[in-house]
């Protein structure tokens, strides 16, 4: 046997599949074969055991076991049912190990052994791989080559070949690497002679310094020098004198004047020091005129130098070769003239410093320093303002062009749905590009509002199909931008119905808001007769129902929030989209029935029946203005989802509750009052005084109950 | 599986909201509560291995809100309809609230038609063959349910669950809403194909 397989017993378990790799040597080309066995229980592992491979030999031979049978495969048609699994992992071969083995070696011969001689399909099964491979490597040509003559076995073999755009490719990369290999030790060289330039102006300024130092030291020594000498003058002139006056007699000694030092040495220290300040302030001058030069000088150095880069950097890009000997040039001439330049500046300085003091100078470097250090700062805050920027461009864009539509449009980011806001941003970003038709469409739409709502029987079937089509639009053109959007927390399906949400509440806020006012003005006009229905029943019970809220039981009446509920149901008209309007709604639902969750309310008195009557009372209390041409927008333009959710259970019975007023308004509310009253006390269960009789009867009639059975207990 | 709308019909007394807490007290494997409310329930049942989520409305049984349940029965993919099997009214009762129903959604719904009380079989008044020729003659099936005892309570809502599942993949409407998300779900199941590849690569032996 060539290729024995290496199976141990009871190794194979059921739902693994076993992949047996062999490497070969091809110098002994399969007269001496020298197996190396690598046996693997995952497809997980199959990538690590091919690089294995790839390590030992530049030649590999695979061989693989087929397992079982699996439908998704492509190739299953090819092969017997044994086979199929097979074939599923050579589509995984073909598709994804296949490119990555052309990156490690570049002279692969792969041989795939099938299993066994059973195989019928062999040869075109080879052939649909080496179409495979040729058509999704474009960089390798797959040949197929039979192998039955050199082993007599039913070997598949493919030839991979290199072709020779390949090889033109990897000559141009290296090309490429070599420029920037070169690129960086340019560089390199570059900072080099930049340390040694700034360590040769350290050393200057040192010896400067020094230099100061033993001068200032001279002059010390001088003036103490002289101050000596001329104090040793007036003392032997004071001494002289004194001889003089005890020789001389008193009216002598008053003729004659007091001693004082020779005019001439006291015009020579008042022009010394005359002079002394006259040339310290043509030296500040000077030294004033020159700084100001120098950074004349400077300036006009950086700009040059920013130019040339400009110009090398543009040129680079069309002709690296030439333009780097180029730069090289430059830059050596720049350096040169830099070095000159420094050379002639530090001349100068040097001549100055002779001239002038050194404590001037010293402060002017020192405000170099800081000017420089400013420098620097500015540029780092102008970076960080440039991508602050380009952050809050995109969400500017998005809020002017939905300033454009007319609508508010406010992000709320709440602490808990942080991933769902971003989700929501991102949605936002992706949908309302400029350069889309989807813009054109909304506008089309709030400008032909009129045309569109024409037909008054059509109106919502219009509006309907509009934002159905909008929201087909968005999802077909940004199918492949939404789907790799990143769901943080959730599934993909889970963030797919955030998509979808997203998209759909946009599309409502987009189309519906600023045509909201249009909308209900047309509903209103349709719905005279029932709001004015619905306002002369409210007339008659308001006065009766503040009275008596006796239809109601007194549990009810006292831990229901009521007042809660009836300051928040009115908020929903405040409201243009209908998944916000509902939203509320289903908030005043949660208020009512918060009681029954909390345990504070028995859950028998929280009926069906009673429902209906709670939402009736809150509505007569409440008094919200034009309420059925409300209800009549949500339940056509709603969301068909959201009316078959909770919300939509909430907006249902608040339907029924004004359906139930509207029945009022023909009838005597005094009368109705006592049948309400009636058909309460009528329902054991919600009657709160006739506990008793309540159990009696739910025992009696309604044994099924199983709470009831517990009150038994 | 997008939430299937489930409305329980019956005579008022009947025992609807008894079925209806039964069905939230039992906590059998595999399913999931999502939302609770008196009337409102959503509840994930779990038919072989695929999940459906059933969100289930209470409806009034008196005969004054009979006027104002259509309302309810909108968009709902089926209906329990519930009747007491010792009261004979109450059977008799459900072909109006199947009339009106019908009225309403159309003959495309799942129906359940379910006899309450079967732990009080002394004072039966309904026999079992008449509710099951009522059930055949809507296209219905027929339970016996306590909803004291818990007896096929959770029977019926899973047999309800994998009727109402078929009911949909055969129903599925060809709305541009629903075109869109197919080719949406379908793109997700390409890239999803594509990480468990990865994923697949990237292991360690």
């Amino acid at each position: 046997m060539l290729f024995p397989y290496y199976r141990k017993r009871g190794s194979r378990k059921p739902n693994q599949i076993k992949l047996k790799a062999v490497s070969l040597q091809v110098d002994t080309y399969f007269a001496q074969l020298r197996p190396i066995h690598f046996q693997v229980n995952k497809l997980n592992r199959w990538k690590q055991t091919q690089q294995r491979i790839l390590r030992l030999n530049k030649w590999g031979i695979l061989i693989i076991q087929p397992m079982q049978k699996n439908r998704s495969s492509v190739f299953s048609n090819y092969f017997d049912e044994q086979d199929s699994k097979l074939g599923q992992i050579l589509y995984y071969f073909c598709y994804d190990n296949i490119q990555e083995i052309q990156i490690v070696n570049s002279q692969i011969f792969h041989l795939l052994y099938l299993n066994g001689e059973q195989h019928t399909y062999q040869h075109q099964f080879a052939l649909l791989i080496t179409e495979e491979i040729s058509s999704r490597c474009s960089v390798w040509d797959a040949r197929y080559m039979s192998l039955m003559e050199f082993t007599k076995r039913p070997y598949l073999s493919l030839l991979f070949t290199k072709n020779e755009q390949m090889e033109e490719q990897k000559q141009q990369e290296k090309g490429k690497k070599k420029e920037k290999e070169k690129e960086k030790q340019q560089n390199e060289k570059q900072k080099q002679k930049e340390k040694e330039q700034q360590q040769q102006q350290q050393q200057n300024e040192k010896q400067q310094k020094k230099e100061k130092i033993r001068r200032n030291q001279k002059l010390i020594a001088k003036q103490s020098f002289e101050a000596v000498f001329l104090r040793k003058n007036i003392r032997r002139r004071r001494s002289q004198n004194s001889e003089n006056r005890q020789s001389t007699p008193k009216k002598e000694r008053s003729n004659q004047k007091p001693w004082r030092s020779p005019k001439k040495n006291r015009k020579n220290i008042k022009t010394k020091k005359q002079q002394q300040q006259k040339e310290k302030q043509q030296q500040q001058k000077k030294e004033k005129q020159q700084q100001q030069q120098q950074q004349q000088q400077n300036q006009k150095q950086q700009k040059k130098e920013k130019e040339e880069q400009q110009k090398t950097e543009k040129e680079t890009e069309k002709d690296n070769n030439n333009q780097n000997d180029q730069n090289q040039e430059k830059d050596q001439i720049n350096t040169q003239n830099n070095h000159n330049n420094n050379e002639k500046v530090q001349e100068k300085e040097t001549e100055k410093d002779q001239n002038q003091g050194n404590e001037n100078k010293e402060e002017t470097e020192k405000e170099k320093d800081d000017e420089k250090k400013k420098e620097i700062l500015k540029l780092r805050k102008k970076l960080r303002r440039k991508k602050q920027i380009r952050l809050l461009r995109n969400y500017k864009q998005n809020f002017k062009r939905l300033q454009f539509i007319n609508c508010t449009y406010q992000i709320s980011i709440e602490k808990s749905n942080i991933d769902s806001t971003i989700l929501r941003l991102l949605v936002d970003e992706i949908i309302f590009k400029p350069e889309q038709d989807i813009l054109e469409k909304v506008t089309y739409f709030t400008q032909n509002f009129q045309k569109i709502t024409s037909n008054s029987e059509l109106i919502y079937t219009n509006i309907t199909k509009f934002i159905a089509g909008l929201q087909n639009k968005i999802i077909k053109e940004h199918i492949k931008e939404l789907n790799f959007l990143p769901p943080k927390k959730y599934n993909k399906s889970r963030s797919n119905e955030l998509i979808i949400k997203i998209i759909k509440k946009r599309t409502e806020q987009v189309l519906l808001i600023p045509v909201y006012d249009k909308i209900i003005n047309l509903i209103s006009k349709t719905t005279v007769k029932e709001q004015k229905k619905i306002n002369k029943s409210l007339k008659k019970l308001r006065p009766i129902i503040t009275q008596d809220l006796a239809f109601i039981p007194k549990q009810l009446q006292t831990s229901t929030n009521w007042k809660a509920a009836i300051r928040n149901l009115p908020k929903f008209i405040e409201e243009r989209m209908p998944s916000k309007q509902l939203k509320i709604i289903s908030e005043t639902g949660d208020m009512i029935t918060q009681t029954v969750k909390n345990g504070n309310l028995d859950e028998k008195l929280l009926n069906a029946d009673n429902f209906i009557f709670i939402y009736f009372f809150i509505l007569i209390k409440s008094n919200i203005p034009n309420l059925e041409a409300h209800l009549v927008y949500l339940e056509n333009l709603a969301a068909e989802e959201q009316l078959n959710d909770k919300e939509g259970f909430f907006f249902t019975s608040i339907r029924a509750a004004v359906d139930l007023l509207k029945d009022f308004a023909n009838k005597d509310p005094i009368i109705e009052n006592n049948v309400l009253n009636s058909s309460s006390n009528s329902n054991p269960n919600s009657n709160s005084n006739s506990n008793s009789n309540s159990n009696s009867d739910s025992n009696s009639n309604t044994n099924s109950d199983p709470n009831s059975n517990k009150n038994k207990n | 599986m997008k939430k299937q709308k489930v409305v329980l019909l019956g005579k008022g007394r009947v025992g609807k909201t008894s079925i209806f807490k039964r069905f939230l007290q039992n906590e059998f494997h595999d399913n999931e509560v999502t939302t609770i409310q008196p009337q409102y329930l959503e509840k994930q049942v779990k038919v072989n291995t695929e999940k459906v989520t059933l969100s289930i409305w209470d409806t009034a049984g008196q005969e004054r809100f009979r006027g104002l349940n259509p309302l309810f029965y909108r968009n709902s993919k089926a209906a329990i309809m519930v009747y007491d099997i010792t009261d004979q009214e109450s059977l008799d009762s459900l072909e109006d609230w199947l009339a009106e129903l019908k009225n309403q959604v159309g003959h495309k719904i799942v129906l359940m038609i379910v006899g309450n009380k079967s732990d009080l079989k002394k004072k039966r008044q309904v026999s079992i063959e008449d509710a099951e020729n009522l059930a055949k003659k809507v296209g219905a099936q027929h339970f016996c349910v306590s909803a004291k005892t818990g007896e096929n309570i959770d029977e019926m809502f899973h047999e309800l669950a994998k009727r109402v599942m078929k009911f949909v993949k055969e129903n599925k409407t060809p709305l541009n809403t629903t075109k869109s998300r197919r080719n949406f779900a379908l793109v997700n199941e390409d890239v999803e194909t594509k990480k468990k590849k990865k994923k697949n690569n990237d292991g360690c032996c």
